[in-house]
């Protein structure tokens, strides 16, 4: 039998009394003695159980009625802490926590799982759902967002149509030698926004009046085109939203805990790692207008003309690390060691 | 022996207002950043490797870590929930975020219709959080309770809720000051029932502070915007004049554009053609001289950006701190006559002071981002001492003799969803 002082809370009413706690290794039964020696309580072996520790807070005896008695760390006698019924779960965790290893290991652990989710998971897991999605739902969403900038953000083109076919047919000639059968179709219009091409999921290439323009040759229209193809071969569209997705349910989960201040400010921390992955989907299209321009004859020299003349009417990014498009002159470096 | 130290409700913050009692006590809080942190990475690890299901579990024990060391009046509070309840409610909760996060490739249909289910579920998932919380936080184990209606949820956070739309936002604060009522008004420790007695006059005063604040610095971005705007607009204009100006304004146009050399100011009456080219000479230098001067531009946007981004934060985190002092302290607890004692009233003081709170809040999130969330852990114990140390209870031995109040059913949907969207409490 052994004996330590705590402080008992019955649950019952505010305030609490400090006890003689006197434990029975045999019959693992508690009871409580009040100051003047008198039994006020017992718990047998069942009714009874012991709160793992945490930080360096004074140890909990939780009673099966609802009562609870407070000790003193170190109050505790060894063979008690030993033995008692406990949450065998969070006894591990305090195992951890109290280790510097335990810690430590979980720190790397973390790292490490934050690093294959952004880098592996995430991504695998887009191309694979991506792949898996009926067409008729990518047509479906390439629809929609065509019908919601039609009308804000686009006017009918102004090029004449014999233009566009004449584009649409050397293009098809062109990726006809490349070999690449992912189905698609050229869109034109005019903007708003200025010169601009992007693809649809669905596989529409939208290309603008201004962008037309502001090439110097069929051919930059040629690869540009081939670097939207790239996109929509990738399934580059259907990632990305995914990755999103991915990312803002991560994002929820891991900042839920925080307060909002905070998750305010991890909006900019997921635009960062967001714009990380729009990034090299970039850099993944211009690989595949490379490969397009080398295996149809057209080079790569083209589209660095093109890039060179952004980069001198547009600039080169200012921020490169937030955007979503990797700088023109680091693309145009990417490019050149294509050519060679 | 018995009675040792009076009780107050959980995660105390204080300040009362009309009858100032005899002295106050202050909360204390005993843990440590340091502390904090080995619970929080592990945590985090064990998180991220059951790829979320552990969260329940963490979320308790961060919990219990917080309460356990909060001490007031030489007793502790204490977070009693179960994570096996709390996980089904993650669990529904998780999935209709899913459903609203993934909804977008489906259709903008199923996005909208999971809106409309958390917005008609939104009242009763309130309700079922500050259940929870209440029935699960305790001081000197006696648990505190919240005596709200489901319908009264309903009332305030669908049916008025629906007219502020309709008053362009004008009953936003009257619906906010039904919210804290709500939740104060409702809340009671053991049997002793808390009364919320703060009008709405005040509400309406921070709010409206707070959009003026808001509209304000909108004002001055736009018209950041507007000078850089029209800054490069001018410069894009000055090669035009070459060819579209008259000579006769042209000759103002350098004049006044350009420093006129004395030589120039000599040969007023050169011949239009060299007055052209000597135009066109100016034209390409001050375009020169605007070209370097346009990079300037950027920086200056991008801080008006960066303000645009942290002035609603602000305003908001101020509100906050302003309605928190104001809740607190039009809000006291009425404690019954026992047997062995008299009626009593505790009341509470807050004292937060919005700037002092938001340069705390700034510099956590400076040094977390700087740590690459590293400092997470002792920016929250910063903000919780913080917050506890601008809170004071008065008449706290009211609480002595509290009798628990016996009662019913938990259910952990609330407070999970609570957490997911991250409701607060305002407490």
């Amino acid at each position: 039998v052994r004996e330590f002082s705590g402080l008992f809370f019955d649950g019952k009413k505010a305030g609490g009394q400090a006890v003689l706690v006197r434990w029975d290794e045999a019959t693992k039964t508690l009871s409580l003695l009040s100051s003047a020696g008198e039994v006020r309580h017992t718990a047998e072996v069942d009714g009874w159980k012991l709160e793992p520790a945490l930080g360096s807070l004074p140890r909990r005896i939780l009673l099966a009625d609802g009562g609870v008695i407070e000790v003193p760390r170190g109050e505790l006698p060894a063979e008690f802490t030993a033995t008692a019924r406990t949450d065998g779960l969070m006894q591990n965790v305090r195992r951890l926590e109290a280790s510097s290893w335990g810690w430590a290991a979980a720190l790397l652990g973390a790292v490490a799982s934050i690093g294959l989710f952004y880098f592996f998971a995430l991504p695998w897991a887009a191309r694979h759902v991506a792949a898996q999605l009926p067409e008729e739902l990518t047509a479906r969403i390439s629809r929609e967002v065509l019908e919601l900038f039609d009308g804000k953000m686009f006017d009918p083109s102004e090029l004449p149509p014999e233009r566009q076919d004449g584009l649409r047919d050397s293009f098809a000639s062109l990726a006809a030698i490349a070999g690449d059968p992912t189905p698609y179709e050229i869109i034109f219009r005019s903007s708003r926004m200025g010169p601009n091409a992007f693809a649809l999921p669905g596989g529409q290439i939208l290309l603008t009046d201004e962008l037309v323009e502001m090439t110097e040759s069929d051919d930059e229209i040629h690869l540009i085109l081939a670097h939207e193809l790239g996109h929509i071969h990738h399934q580059h569209g259907l990632r990305t939203v995914l990755q999103s997705a991915g990312l803002v349910l991560a994002a929820a989960f891991f900042l839920g805990d925080m307060s909002s201040v905070v998750q305010v400010a991890g909006a900019v921390p997921v635009m960062l790692v967001e714009s990380g992955y729009s990034r090299n989907f970039e850099h993944e299209a211009d690989e595949y207008a490379a490969r397009f321009g080398v295996a149809t004859g057209l080079g790569v020299q083209p589209l660095i003309d093109f890039f060179h003349r952004l980069d001198r009417e547009y600039g080169d990014d200012p921020l490169p690390w937030i955007s979503t498009h990797p700088g023109t002159r680091d693309r145009i470096k990417r490019l050149q060691r294509w050519q060679e | 022996m018995e009675n040792e130290l009076p009780p107050l409700p959980p995660e105390a913050r204080v300040g009362p207002p009309p009858l100032p009692a005899a002295t106050g006590e202050t909360p204390v809080f005993t843990g440590s950043g340091g502390e904090y942190f080995r619970i929080w990475i592990v945590n985090l690890c064990l998180t991220l490797v059951t790829l979320g299901f552990y969260i329940p579990w963490a979320r308790v024990r961060t919990r219990r870590y917080f309460y356990r060391n909060t001490i007031l009046g030489g007793a502790s509070f204490d977070y009693l929930a179960d994570p096996k309840r709390l996980l089904v409610g993650y669990l529904i909760v998780g999935a209709l975020f899913f459903v609203y996060v993934l909804g977008d490739l489906i259709s903008i249909w199923v996005t909208l219709g999971a809106l409309l289910v958390f917005f008609l579920a939104f009242p009763y998932i309130r309700y079922k959080s500050l259940r929870f919380f209440a029935r699960n936080s305790a001081w000197q184990n006696v648990r505190l309770r919240f005596h709200g209606t489901l319908g009264e949820a309903y009332r305030i956070y669908l049916g008025m809720m629906l007219l502020v739309p309709l008053s362009l936002g004008l009953i936003y604060p009257l619906v906010a000051h039904r919210g804290s009522q709500y939740l104060f008004g409702n809340l009671s420790f053991g049997q002793a029932r808390g009364q919320f007695t703060a009008g709405c006059g005040r509400f309406y005063a921070i709010y409206l502070g707070a959009a003026g604040i808001f509209l304000a610095a909108v004002g001055v971005f736009i018209a950041v915007i507007a000078a850089a705007a029209f800054y490069s607009f001018s410069k894009i204009e000055t090669p035009k004049t070459e060819d579209a100006v008259p000579v006769e304004v042209a000759e103002d146009f350098v004049s006044e554009k350009a420093p006129v050399t004395d030589e120039e100011a000599e040969r007023p009456t050169a011949k239009p053609r060299e007055v052209f080219k000597d135009l066109t000479k100016e034209g390409a230098e001050i375009q020169r001289a605007e070209d370097d001067l346009e990079p300037d531009l950027s920086p200056l946007i991008a801080l008006g950006a960066l303000a645009f981004y942290f002035v609603p934060i602000a305003v908001f985190l101020g509100a906050g701190v302003l309605l928190r002092n104001h809740c607190w302290n039009n809000f006291h607890v009425s404690v019954p006559a026992t047997a062995d004692q008299p009626e009593a009233e505790v009341t509470f003081r807050s004292r937060m002071k919005v700037f002092t709170y938001l340069g705390i809040q700034l510099g956590n999130l400076l040094l977390i981002l700087l740590t690459l969330g590293i400092y997470l852990p002792w920016a929250k114990v910063r903000i919780h001492r913080y917050r506890l140390r601008c809170l004071e209870v008065h008449g706290l031995a009211g609480l002595g003799g509290v009798l628990a109040d016996p009662d019913a059913e938990q259910n952990a949907v609330g407070d999970s969803a609570s957490d997911l969207f991250d409701l607060e409490f305002g407490l």
